[in-house]
């Protein structure tokens, strides 16, 4: 699957979760409860939902793993649900001190945002896809909060009507934003960057998926690896590329099998630089290295 | 188009969805490559700003009219000289809206007897049905509560408290004030609290008599502990309908959360504070009426809560201030309606009152960052158009797989792997040579019924065309 269908999905997927948050959190009237109380009920409930949504798409949509898809789903909605619950409510905060208006929508919305991007990004345990998930999360606010915000204005003599249609609107904005701006992110994060890498599968179910390789990734049968290679005769951890001072290397972190770089054997420990087109053989599965500077 | 073409169009695509690098890929040589000027972040930055500021400033022209004017022009003085105030303001129980009105001639002379038709309200330009009107002539009940510090420097403003405080009820009960009174006495400390059951009186007489066995004694260091005597006058029985009212009075400035402790008392509380008790203000609906040092502390608590704020350095005719109060209390007209526009959608609002010419603004804002409220309808219609999306990509895969005839993957050679603009799909069928004279471990061998292409036994795809063997 290539970057593009990945983001693709995962907004596909964002917007799916929103949805379905603001379709089960509407038919419960929490508007006559207390503010603070509605706050965190309402930001719960969201980032239950799209947490849930997009922790699970990368497992079943990249990695295609059941397990690491389910795996994906608890966590983000674990996650999400804490995560969206603080920032609702801090943003919420902000907003009544500010005493309403754009700048305190679009702030409480960015505030909501970032929160739940970076939940999202605690999820996978990397501090990096963290700061990515608060990047997308802040923008998918900031949109989503401007669009709130200009159509609550723009539609105020409909204003019950066209609240009904800009919560599923906004939502679903925030949910597509989140969604794309996760993986978006970090290709923009990595085009900043002089060097950066793609891996690609060249093979098997997965042929054609791309994964962006910014500092380091991890090759390996487990499906916590970023490019997942179920193999029989690949390691859980098989190799690791990673960037040097002299550019992009690969290393074998496994302790017993070897593998291909251009017909070359790397066994357990080696380490060997890699160049643009190089082609790893792992079992019966081949990737490609490209590297772009 | 030849093949290179068809390649260069294919990354021109991808370079203009942003999802490769700005420039074509080039082949390191030697492991080492020219290393390119990375993209400036604080360019990006100032690009975001300046977007948000267009967006902000074509935008604003929209809902800008009167926002944030209403505080200021809380008091409009007419030709006719009359003048109407704002008082408390209550958005307590949005939709439905309370506010308390002081109307006074040009010479500061309350109006008294004005009637609901008098009285026009507007919000956001649209009039509004007055639900409940409460003139002089009407019972409208307050429950108020004299806050009082105590230290040995206030020992005049307690005679003058017991002073006034039976005119100060006399004027309540003459304008039909269904009144009732409370004292929670202070210094660093809450000292006392009258009535301990927390419920407040209705007989002048007994509050002058918690009044008169006031003894001004201590407070040695200023300041004082306001915000708990706020926070314990708050927690008094206040009956449901009735207004708040708080009359704080002191000469010292106020202890707040983190002050060093001040007379074995720490002051470690984090709701010692102007925020958390003006929360608690707010959620209550009371007003405070503050005779205090011009301090911002307490000119944000009268302000904030539709209050009064009354410098205790400056008017040295204390009395004069507890009867200025009290007919200030006593005049009040109460108006109740309901917003035109019931929806919890987070706006602003402003309402308009005029009255004999004399017009009064004030600004609230609903309170919610975000309103949820569905219709199974609605959400049906956004969701089909979704699941489409999400399953018509694998549908016209699948499709097509089963569309197109299997095609014979190119060779794999080690002239492809060098061609800088060689894409993924360049070698996504490539076969390994290698793999046949490398040291892999020795299997049985089975081919490929697609492609021909040896593979070992148990192996589930194709190293070269990919196809499930």
């Amino acid at each position: 699957m290539t970057r593009a269908w990945q983001i693709y999905y995962n907004a596909a997927f964002g917007a799916f979760g929103a949805l379905s948050a603001w379709m089960a959190l509407g038919l419960i009237n929490t508007r006559s409860w207390n503010v603070h109380l509605s706050n965190l009920f309402v930001g719960a409930g969201i980032g239950l939902l799209i947490g849930g949504s997009l922790g699970g798409v990368e497992g079943l949509m990249v990695r295609r793993s059941l397990l690491r898809a389910l795996l994906g789903a608890a966590g983000g909605a674990l996650v999400g649900m804490v995560s969206g619950m603080v920032g609702l409510w801090l943003g919420g905060l902000i907003f009544l001190l500010i005493q309403g208006g754009l700048i305190a929508r679009v702030f409480g919305w960015l505030l909501f945002g970032s929160f739940l991007g970076a939940g999202l990004g605690v999820v996978g345990w990397n501090a990096k896809r963290s700061l990515y998930g608060v990047i997308g999360g802040a923008a998918g606010g900031l949109i989503g909060g401007l669009f709130y915000e200009i159509f609550t204005h723009l539609f105020l003599k409909w204003s019950e009507q066209a609240q009904m249609v800009l919560g599923a609107a906004g939502l679903s904005l925030i949910g597509v934003t989140l969604g794309m701006m996760i993986p978006l992110s970090v290709s923009f994060i990595s085009a900043l960057r002089a060097e950066r890498g793609l891996v690609v599968y060249l093979n098997g179910p997965r042929r054609g998926t791309e994964v962006e390789v910014v500092e380091r990734i991890l090759i390996g049968s487990s499906d916590a690896c970023e490019v997942y290679v179920p193999d029989r005769r690949v390691e859980k951890r098989q190799a690791e590329i990673s960037l040097g001072e002299q550019g992009f290397n690969v290393q074998n972190v496994g302790s017993v099998q070897p593998f291909w770089v251009d017909q070359q054997l790397i066994v357990p420990g080696r380490q060997i630089p890699l160049h643009n087109g190089a082609t790893l053989q792992m079992g019966e599965a081949a990737l490609r290295f490209q590297s772009y500077e | 188009m030849d093949e290179l073409g068809v390649k260069r169009v294919e990354f021109l695509i991808r370079k203009v969805a942003g999802l490769v690098s700005v420039r074509p890929a080039r082949l390191r040589r030697g492991g080492v490559a020219a290393r390119r000027k990375p993209l400036n972040p604080g360019v990006l930055c100032a690009c975001l700003a300046l977007l948000v500021s267009v967006m902000y400033a074509a935008i604003s022209p929209v809902w800008a009219l009167g926002i944030g004017q209403g505080a200021a022009r809380a008091q409009t003085p007419t030709p006719e000289g009359w003048t109407v105030t704002i008082g408390q303001f209550d958005a307590s129980k949005y939709p439905e809206i309370t506010l308390y009105l002081n109307v006074a001639d040009s010479s500061g002379r309350q109006i008294t007897n004005l009637k609901q038709e008098d009285f026009f309200v507007s919000e956001d330009g649209q009039s509004v049905a007055i639900t409940s009107f409460a003139g002089l002539s009407e019972n409208r009940p307050v429950d108020i509560v004299f806050v009082f510090d105590t230290t040995a420097s206030m020992s005049e403003e307690i005679a003058g408290v017991v002073r006034t405080s039976l005119a100060f009820a006399d004027e309540l009960e003459r304008k039909g004030r269904d009144y009732r009174l409370g004292l929670v006495t202070f210094s660093d400390v809450v000292l006392q609290v009258n009535r301990p059951d927390h419920s407040l009186t209705d007989r002048a007489s007994e509050f002058k008599e918690w009044a008169s066995k006031l003894v001004a004694d201590g407070g040695d260091g200023e300041p004082e502990n306001d915000y708990a005597a706020i926070r314990r006058a708050l927690e008094m029985n206040f009956r449901p309908q009735a207004q708040i009212v708080l009359i704080l009075i002191t000469d010292a400035p106020v202890h707040r959360f983190g002050d060093p402790p001040d007379g074995g008392v720490t002051f470690d509380d984090p709701n010692l504070d102007l925020k958390p008790t003006l929360d608690g203000l707010k959620a209550k609906g009371a007003s405070v009426y503050a005779i205090a040092p011009a301090l911002t502390e307490f000119t944000n608590l009268a302000s904030e809560t539709g209050g009064r704020f009354y410098d205790i350095r400056q008017n040295p005719d204390f009395t004069s201030l507890i009867n200025e109060i009290g007919q200030t209390l006593a005049n009040q007209y109460r108006i109740t309606y309901r917003s035109p526009r019931p929806t919890y959608d987070g706006t602003r609002r402003n309402v308009q009152v005029l009255v004999g010419g004399a017009q009064a603004r004030k600004m609230y804002a609903e309170q919610h960052l975000l309103n949820v409220q569905s219709n199974c309808l609605v959400g049906l219609l956004c969701l089909l158009p979704l699941m489409f999306a999400l399953v018509a990509p694998v549908t016209v895969r699948i499709a097509w797989r089963l569309i197109q005839p299997a095609q014979a993957a190119p060779v794999f050679s080690g002239e492809n792997a060098a061609q800088p603009d060689a894409v993924a799909s360049d070698v996504a069928d490539a076969g390994f040579k290698s793999l046949e004279q490398s040291p892999a471990p020795e299997e049985d061998q089975v081919s490929c019924s697609n492609c021909g292409q040896a593979a070992r036994r148990g192996a589930r795809f194709c190293s070269r065309c990919g196809a499930r063997l």
